[in-house]
């Protein structure tokens, strides 16, 4: 860091991304010393779901769930060796490691933006070493390319944490305390060290808020002063709202085994806004984000707060006839197409994100069914619009295609809180 | 941080203090420029002037040729719902443009694509782009985009060749499936930039006419000529200077539209059309042939006879990008019609 000449502000700044002892002491530094809340002495109070995080995040005065500021990605593995059936199964006593690290975290901050919100996940990969397969009431393929014009790497890992929290030193302790660089968190005892069952493989980061990306805006992809103050995502609007986004109860598991878990799809993708903001109006910016409609009626002032609580996507003519008649498709257009009898499908905790020193963003959505996401991803494609129409490309004037590039692709099952340490498939 | 920023922040390396030069010059090059008119007709115009290109060679990459050219930095339009005038960043070194054609029959391939340009040097990517799909008045369709580079040096250009995604006809049918990309060698220096051919048209700028096509040997993205056209074709008439002209072969209605003037077709529009003897009142579908180049068609349910009518719409503006001079055109609404 040292040639950046980066100061200790932006160190702090960019802390979750570089992480480590000195990020953190970096961030309590910057006087991020308030008390941190901590977690119920009775664990049995917490939901059953991982998943269920909005009764414990703020909402704005539309009730829009407000999701964490900052969020960290830990992916691991719990071997190295073959994971075909009959292979090396986890142990009870490693479950019991795994539930003992989860649980001190539990205890030791609350379960808010303001403490710590975490799942964890398991992919294909991971159930594939049991003699057992995982039951039909679990959709959870391996990941794979979902555009005819992508290309993504598969992310395997066995398992992967992901954190969230409003505050920075929280996540940074917490991934501290899990690879067992710290034997307290909040004060508290940690009992177990996640790191003495699984491998580390990698972290990935971001954040999600307003001024979040203006103030990210260093990192290449991304024109410096371009995004704007109030936009929590480096493209410029918000997103979340709560009539686009699917409930808990319907990203839940219905039955079986996995009854009250989740499906999660990660995937990593690399943003370029060159374009997006130097050569993009803020018009065709509100067209291919929402749609055209939009555009022409001023429906969208700055990063789109006015819309309330809902993007307001209904109002849009239905996409493949704006692909005809404007000759340009939106985002949010296209992706409602996917809903079911009139409600989305998906609930997204996306964020953005620096790593690799360039603007992106991890896509994280959870679902009831990876089917579900495969379906919204092939409307987001256009495929259809771009059919339908020839002043629509396979990227060109088709929502946001030309500003990313999906690199990764991952799924997950999310078990339910009493099955999330090391799962059988059944 | 990023390199500008490096530069902003007025550190001075070796790679720096070259881009930095950089930037000068293409400072003085786009104060040049001339200022976009204040006049402009709705209709193809004579532009303020032109730029030159310099080839940087050309690559066959299965069955497509790709052909690689710089020029000065330019000011451009993007059309999505409404048209957006392109300034140039001080950044910007050059405009990098690739025109892709098939290998036998030299038909240039101009589809809503956006292949992506990677420079390279040493090993680091210096600056990678989609480019747009473009229609200049000089060299036609192409695929264009503006480009940083790090000073005089030699870099590696990629371009990707990407799967044609639209209707293959006649001896084209099933190609242009494959992915591919071409890599290019660019030996750059300012000095040879700033030679390229640049001229002004102070006395004729704005009038209804366009620039020549470059003369420059290489296959360029004309519709082909009216009596070139298979059947009997009929110029039906221009919405928006567009001049559609419409024949009928083996059943289906071919729509080719084409510029004024430079006769270059006319991709990215979205096109319906009507022949009522024979029941038809559809979408077109865009697609590429080895004589017919970039069209539109239709495969109707009877052969109209001489004297029924046939009626084209424009449903909405090409989505194209446009050099300076057809940023005005193409981009109106509406019907046309005559009898075939
Ligand atoms: C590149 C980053 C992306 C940005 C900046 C972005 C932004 C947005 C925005 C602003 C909206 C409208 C507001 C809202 O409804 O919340 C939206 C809606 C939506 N987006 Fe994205 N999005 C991105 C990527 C994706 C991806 C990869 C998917 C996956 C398929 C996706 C799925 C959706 C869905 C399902 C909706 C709601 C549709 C409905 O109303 O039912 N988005 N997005």
């Amino acid at each position: 860091m040292a040639e950046r000449g980066i100061s200790r502000r932006s160190f702090a700044k960019a802390a979750v991304a570089i992480g480590g002892a000195s990020a953190l002491v970096a961030c309590l530094d910057r006087g991020e010393s308030d008390p941190i809340p901590s977690g119920p002495a009775d664990l049995s109070t917490l939901p059953s779901r991982q998943h269920a995080w909005n009764e414990s995040l703020p909402t704005d005065e539309h009730g829009n769930v407000r999701t964490p500021y900052h969020h960290l990605l830990l992916y691991y593995d719990y071997d190295d060796g073959e994971t075909t059936a009959g292979a090396t199964t986890p142990t009870n006593g490693e479950r019991e490691t795994v539930e003992d690290a989860l649980r001190s975290l539990e205890r030791a901050y609350e379960h808010s933006s303001d403490g710590l919100l975490f799942t964890v996940g398991y992919s294909r990969r991971y159930f594939d070493r049991y003699d057992d397969s995982l039951p039909e009431s679990v959709d959870l393929p391996r990941p794979e390319a979902l555009a005819p014009f992508e290309d993504p790497e598969r992310d395997e890992a066995d398992a992967v944490v992901h954190l969230a929290s409003d505050r920075p030193a929280v996540l940074l302790e917490a991934e501290e305390a899990l690879r067992g660089n710290r034997e307290t968190v909040n004060n508290r005892e940690m009992r177990a060290v996640l790191d003495d069952v699984l491998t580390f493989r990698e972290r990935r980061t971001g954040f999600n808020g307003d001024g979040l990306p203006a103030e990210r805006d260093d990192v290449e992809g991304v024109p410096e002063d371009a995004v704007p103050e109030d936009a929590p995502l480096y493209m410029g609007f918000t997103s979340g709202f709560r009539g686009n986004q699917a409930t808990e109860d319907r990203v839940t598991i219905q039955t079986g085994p996995f009854e009250g878990g989740t499906t999660q799809h990660v995937s990593k993708i690399r943003l370029h806004l060159e374009q997006w903001y130097e050569q993009d109006s803020r018009s065709q910016r509100v067209s291919k984000m929402f749609c055209p409609a939009h555009a022409e009626e001023d429906r969208v002032e700055g990063a789109g707060h006015n819309l309330g609580a809902a993007s307001g996507a209904n109002a849009c003519p239905a996409h493949v006839k704006d692909a005809r008649e404007s000759g340009v498709v939106g985002h949010a257009q296209k992706n409602a197409t996917a809903r079911e009898k009139g409600a989305p499908i998906m609930l997204r905790r996306d964020f953005d994100s620096t790593d690799d020193d360039r603007a992106g963003l991890h896509f994280l959505a959870l679902q009831r069914e990876i089917g579900d996401f495969v379906k919204t991803r092939e409307a987001m494609n256009g495929t259809d619009a771009a059919e339908a129409s020839s002043a629509v490309g396979t990227r060109h004037n088709n929502g946001i295609l030309q500003y990313m590039t999906v690199l990764r692709r991952g799924n997950y099952l999310l078990p339910p809180r009493e099955k999330r340490a090391l799962p059988r498939p059944s | 941080m990023n390199r500008r920023t490096f530069l902003r922040a007025g550190a001075v390396g070796a790679a720096g203090g070259l881009a930095g030069c950089s930037e000068l010059f293409a400072q003085r090059s786009t104060a040049r420029i001339p200022p976009v008119l204040d006049d402009r007709p709705e209709a193809v115009y004579r532009p303020t002037h032109i730029e030159g290109m310099e080839m940087i060679g050309t690559q066959t990459v299965g069955d497509r040729t790709v052909g690689l050219f710089y020029s000065f930095p330019h000011r451009f339009w993007t059309v999505a719902g409404d048209t957006n005038r392109v300034e140039i960043q001080d950044d910007h070194s050059v405009h990098l443009m690739a025109s892709v054609w098939d290998r036998e029959t030299e038909t240039v391939i101009p589809v809503l694509d956006q292949p992506r340009f990677t420079i390279i040097q040493d090993d680091s990517v210096v600056d990678e782009r989609r480019a747009w799909p473009m229609l200049s008045q000089n060299m036609g369709f192409h695929f264009g985009e503006n480009v940083e580079l790090d000073g005089d040096g030699t870099y590696t250009v990629e371009v990707e060749a990407l799967p044609v995604g639209i209707e293959t006809v006649g001896a084209f049918d099933g190609r242009f499936a494959a992915e591919h990309t071409a890599e290019f060698t660019l030996k750059y220096a300012e000095s040879e930039r700033n030679d390229v051919p640049f001229e002004e048209f102070p006395d004729t700028a704005g009038e209804r006419a366009a620039a020549d096509p470059m003369g420059m040997s290489m296959p360029l993205s004309y519709a082909p000529p009216v009596g070139e056209l298979p059947g009997s074709p009929v110029t039906v008439g221009s919405v928006g200077d567009a001049e559609f002209v419409a024949t009928v072969e083996d059943g289906a209605l071919i729509v080719s539209p084409r510029t004024p003037y430079n006769g270059f077709s006319i991709p990215g529009f979205s096109l319906s059309a009507a022949v009522e003897s024979v029941g038809f009142d559809d979408a077109l579908t865009d697609a590429i042939g080895p004589t017919l180049g970039a069209h539109y068609r239709a495969e109707l349910d009877g052969e109209p006879e001489s004297g029924d009518t046939v009626t084209i719409t424009v449903e909405s503006p090409s989505s194209l990008s446009r050099h300076e001079g057809y940023e005005t055109a193409f981009l109106e609404r509406g019907s046309v019609s005559a009898t075939l």
